[in-house]
């Protein structure tokens, strides 16, 4: 299950979490955004006990996409221990994504 | 003269783009890129607005625009 994440409650999970967060930053009328959502939906499943998924809608949510300086989406952060570690932005594939992650983790 | 930009032949693309550009233009006054975020910089936004200030390079780079509306 994606976690949904906001201006509230972001600083507090990304702190909290136990593993590393994938932020999915999107907006609902964002043709790649779409797109790429049932792919990260994807490598949320097949990587569920090693990432948590999260989304932020940029358009309901401007301090935290100003934060962290979101200007194209979809753009996805992976935060670990608290801090980005790396993103990109745009459509890519699930192999290519879960690729990205593990060397990450 | 203007530019010929050609659409996306993929419909579904270019209705959910349209749609976007219609919520910005009824949210913000103005048909922004949906797949900018709009920062309320109106300098920075302006550049924003579709077609977007990028559009032509990421046409030549990558066969499309960033959002998929405008194809070669």
């Amino acid at each position: 299950m994606e976690l949904i994440l906001n201006d509230e409650n972001f600083e507090k999970e990304i702190a909290e979490a136990k593993l590393p967060v994938l932020v999915d930053f999107f907006a609902v009328w964002c043709g790649p955004c779409n797109a790429l959502a049932p792919i990260l939906e994807q490598v949320a499943k097949e990587m569920e006990g090693k990432i948590i998924v999260a989304k932020v809608n940029v358009d309901e949510n401007p301090q935290v996409s100003q934060k962290f300086r979101i200007e194209k989406i979809p753009a996805v952060i992976l935060f670990k221990q608290g801090r980005p570690e790396s993103s990109f932005i745009g459509l890519s594939s699930a192999e290519s994504i879960k690729s990205w992650i593990k060397n990450l983790i | 003269m203007d530019k010929k930009l050609n659409l996306n032949p993929d419909k579904k693309v270019v209705e959910e783009i349209m749609r976007g550009l219609l919520m910005n233009e009824k949210k913000y006054g103005k048909r922004y890129c949906p797949c900018r975020r709009v920062t309320g910089d109106a300098k920075e936004d302006a550049k924003k607005i579709c077609p977007c200030f990028w559009h032509e390079e990421e046409i030549a780079r990558d066969g499309k625009c960033f959002c998929g509306l405008y194809v070669k």
